[in-house]
């Protein structure tokens, strides 16, 4: 890699404050730069401050939850393109993103499908 | 006179006559002669009988030609015949019937009148036959009147004493007695116009005005047949009140077939007519009574099983019917008002508008607080003033027009749930009695039963919605921890990351580690608590110490949230109890004051002692609690928020871990809060050690 080009900040939406530590600090680790959001109604105040090249979404969240957050993101024209991968521990949500154009991974998280992923969108 | 007409019975009537009679039988032969024809031929009655007819005539008269024409005719038919008199010849008009047939001549019976045809020649004779005839002709009108008089006071006495009305009229109608019970009955005892027939027959204001026009048409239908007439139909009592009546006419006829009189009777039915209904009233009672059983249960929906309950009720047991019952929060709520008349039950409806009852006096308000059933088989106007709450409400309730009215309680389980109020309308004229109190009472009981099961089932779906959301928060409380500590594994092993963030994954690893080992802790409490496998070591515990300890516990938890904890706890404040249970109580308190406070609140604690209990007071400064949630707030499994939006970790077992261990200590806990943003107050009263104080 010789030439490092400009990364696009990842957002992560999650109410856990380790779990998204642990993201954070692999996400850093990696170079990208990372905002951080613990519901969905953050995530959104946080999009309107800064744009970012993708979203990982936790879905059980109190105030707003990942769902509708979706929903939110999908209603603003400005934010609707941006790629979205969903990663929760229910696996009963993986029909549910499919339906609404976003990625699915249960947890626990797999990094090197996190790094494709992420490498392709940010 | 059809029955066989003897020589005695015919000298009775006959003797009477101021004509000549013969009693004649079918071959010719006098079988009876009345007296005045036996002195008219100058013999004896007894020497007439049993002669032939033909020896004493004069003139050939064949008497069997004569016989045969009577024989054709109902009616006297005249001839003249010549009889010897003595020495001397009178000629007679014969006018003679048939008045019994019978297949041989000399059973047959021919009555035959005989008058003198006056002689010209003998005119003296002939008027003083005449004087004569005037005199005995008003001598047997004066026997027959006396005879008539003494027959009709007989028969007013026999009709007085008979228990039912009795009348007659004449042949045209006009009715002319009235018995003793018609007059008393009636109280008209000259009012019924007797004899008169001035726009009416005199009785139409007897009659109840719905059954008058059946009635008269009965009467034309009679007078003009000759048809004996039954009917029934109400009758007014001199004091107002309409009794059913069985009224019965016969025509009694002359012999030539013409209307002579009407004799009629009238009797009391009201009473028989009564068990008929109730036995109507039964069966459709027990009709009723199916149905609603299948309508108690055929849903679990209260308020339908309810409405259906008082679309059932009327008419089977009421004209009307209302329900009302207790909400949870202990007001009263109509649930249904069905009245048979679609205009009185909007009547019905509007004055269930005025509910609220504050200084109990209406009869239901009674009922509902005592759950003893009322039973009022007259509604008196003063009681409709005395519960209404206005005039209006007043109007609403006179337009409803009560008759009778029950209230029952409809209580399970020692708990009255509401009540059902039953009523029949003054117009109906149902007037309830024991008999349905027991019977609405059982329907009371029936529905309550209903309800119960119906709550019973609600509770138990709610137990199992509970369940079904502690298995959801359980999966997620567990796996919350587990992705962190996945997360923090499978970034350690990529060895990416500096000395630093190894130290921080580890101690995530270790705190995530905990965590998940107090959640599993507390469902193997709550899973021992229900199983009732819980078990304490007791032993004198000084509650200062346990207290300090697990302030210790909580307060790492507390710095990071910058949450002061305040500790007033002096010595001396001792029980008997497992010091390890009662920490968990007062560590489940303090964590969950300082999970429910936001950054820089307090939670406080503190001890207090009387000679009898050890108070163990948390207070903090968080949430507070709704007062919706406040009753739910030890029960398993409840939470305030919803899965999917809490904002709190946790499973919700904390505070029903308390609630039995605090129990199991025989103590008691209770949670207080003003509502949301107010803060929360736990207290724990513990029994205190014995010679503590």
């Amino acid at each position: 890699m010789g030439v490092e080009a400009v990364r696009k900040p990842v957002l992560i939406v999650d109410d856990d404050e380790y779990a998204r530590e642990a993201l954070a600090t692999f996400l850093a680790a990696e170079g990208y730069p990372v905002l951080e959001a613990a519901d969905g109604r953050v995530a959104l105040d946080r999009l309107q401050q800064s744009p970012v090249g993708a979203i990982l979404l936790d879905i059980m969240m109190p105030v707003m939850n990942g769902w509708e957050f979706r929903a939110a993101q999908l209603d603003d024209p400005a934010l609707a393109e941006i790629p979205v991968m969903v990663i929760t521990a229910d696996p009963g949500a993986r029909g549910r993103a499919a339906s609404l154009g976003v990625g699915y991974m249960p947890k626990p998280i797999q990094f090197d499908r996190l790094l494709e992923f992420i490498g392709r969108h940010c | 006179m059809s029955a066989s007409v003897t020589p005695e019975a015919f000298r009775r009537f006959a003797d009477i006559l101021p004509e000549g009679m013969l009693l004649l039988s079918g071959d010719g032969t006098i079988l009876a002669a009345n007296s005045r024809l036996a002195e008219r031929l100058r013999l004896t009655p007894d020497g007439l009988a049993g002669t032939a007819l033909g020896t004493l005539t004069a003139d050939g008269t064949d008497a069997g030609r004569l016989l045969e024409d009577w024989s054709g005719t109902t009616r006297l038919s005249p001839a003249v015949i010549t009889m010897r008199a003595g020495d001397e010849l009178v000629r007679f008009r014969a006018e003679g019937a048939l008045v019994e047939r019978a297949p041989t001549a000399a059973e047959r019976r021919f009555l035959v009148r005989l008058v003198p045809k006056q002689q010209v020649s003998d005119h003296a004779l002939a008027v003083d036959e005449q004087v004569r005839a005037l005199g005995a002709e008003l001598a047997r009108r004066r026997r027959v009147e006396h005879a008539l008089r003494h027959r009709e006071a007989e028969l007013r006495e026999i009709a007085d004493a008979m228990p039912q009305m009795v009348w007659t009229a004449r042949g045209d109608g006009t009715f002319d007695f009235y018995n003793r019970q018609l007059r008393d009955y009636s109280g008209l005892a000259s009012g019924l116009a007797l004899g008169e027939r001035v726009g009416g027959w005199g009785w139409e204001p007897v009659v109840h005005p719905d059954d008058l026009a059946a009635v008269l048409a009965a009467w034309d239908a009679g007078r003009r047949t000759g048809e004996p007439i039954t009917i029934e139909a109400r009758l007014r009592r001199a004091d107002g009140v309409y009794r059913w009546h069985l009224c019965r006419a016969v025509a009694l006829r002359d012999t030539e077939g013409a209307i002579v009189r009407w004799i009629g009777t009238s009797t009391d039915v009201e009473d028989s007519r009564h068990a008929e209904e109730e036995r109507r009233g039964s069966a459709q009672r027990w009709q009723f009574l199916a149905q609603a059983s299948i309508a108690l249960g055929s849903s679990l929906e209260i308020d339908q099983v309810l409405r259906t309950i008082a679309r059932l009720s009327v008419p089977a047991l009421a004209d009307w019917c209302s329900v009302d019952m207790i909400d949870a929060d202990g007001s009263v709520r109509r649930v249904a008002v069905t009245h048979a008349d679609p205009i009185l039950r909007d009547i019905a409806d509007m004055a269930a508008t005025y509910p609220p009852d504050p200084d109990a006096r209406h009869p239901r308000t009674a009922v509902l607080r005592t759950g003893k059933s009322v039973l009022f088989r007259e509604v008196p106007d003063e009681g409709l003033a005395q519960i209404a709450a206005d005039e209006k409400h007043l109007a609403a309730l006179r337009r409803l027009a009560y008759g009778s009215a029950i209230i029952v309680a409809v209580a399970a389980r020692g708990r009255i749930l509401g009540a059902l109020t039953f009523a029949t309308t003054a117009e109906s004229g149902r007037r309830y009695g024991p008999d349905d109190l027991a019977f609405a009472e059982d329907l009371a009981h029936r529905a309550a039963l209903a309800i119960d099961n119906a709550r019973l089932y609600e509770e138990a779906q709610e137990a199992n919605r509970l369940k079904d959301e502690f298995l959801a928060t359980v999966s997620h409380e567990l796996r919350t921890p587990l992705a962190s500590m996945m997360n923090w594994v499978a970034l350690l092993k990529q060895g990416k990351i500096g000395p630093e963030q190894v130290a921080r994954g580890l101690d995530v690893l270790q705190r995530s580690g905990e965590t998940q080992a107090r959640l599993i802790d507390d469902i193997l409490d709550v899973s021992r608590i229900v199983s009732g496998s819980l078990r304490l070591q007791p032993q004198p515990v000084e509650m200062a110490d346990v207290v300090r300890d697990a302030t210790e516990t909580v307060r790492p938890a507390a710095d990071a949230k910058r949450v002061r904890i305040d500790v007033a706890c002096g010595a001396g404040a001792r029980v008997v109890g497992d010091p390890a249970r009662l920490q968990q109580v007062v560590w489940n308190l303090l964590a969950n004051g300082v999970k429910f406070t936001p950054e820089g609140g307090h939670v406080a604690v503190r001890l207090e002692r009387t000679p009898e209990e050890v108070l163990l007071v948390v207070t903090d400064s968080g949430e507070g609690i709704t007062p919706e949630f406040l009753p739910f707030v030890f029960d398993r499994f409840r939470q305030a928020e919803r899965v999917a939006k809490r904002r709190h970790a946790g499973l919700g077992l904390g505070l029903a871990i308390v609630k039995h261990l605090v129990e199991a200590h025989g103590g008691q806990v209770e949670a207080q809060s003003e509502g949301r943003g107010r803060g929360a107050t736990f207290v724990v009263r513990l029994p205190s050690a014995p010679g503590s104080a």
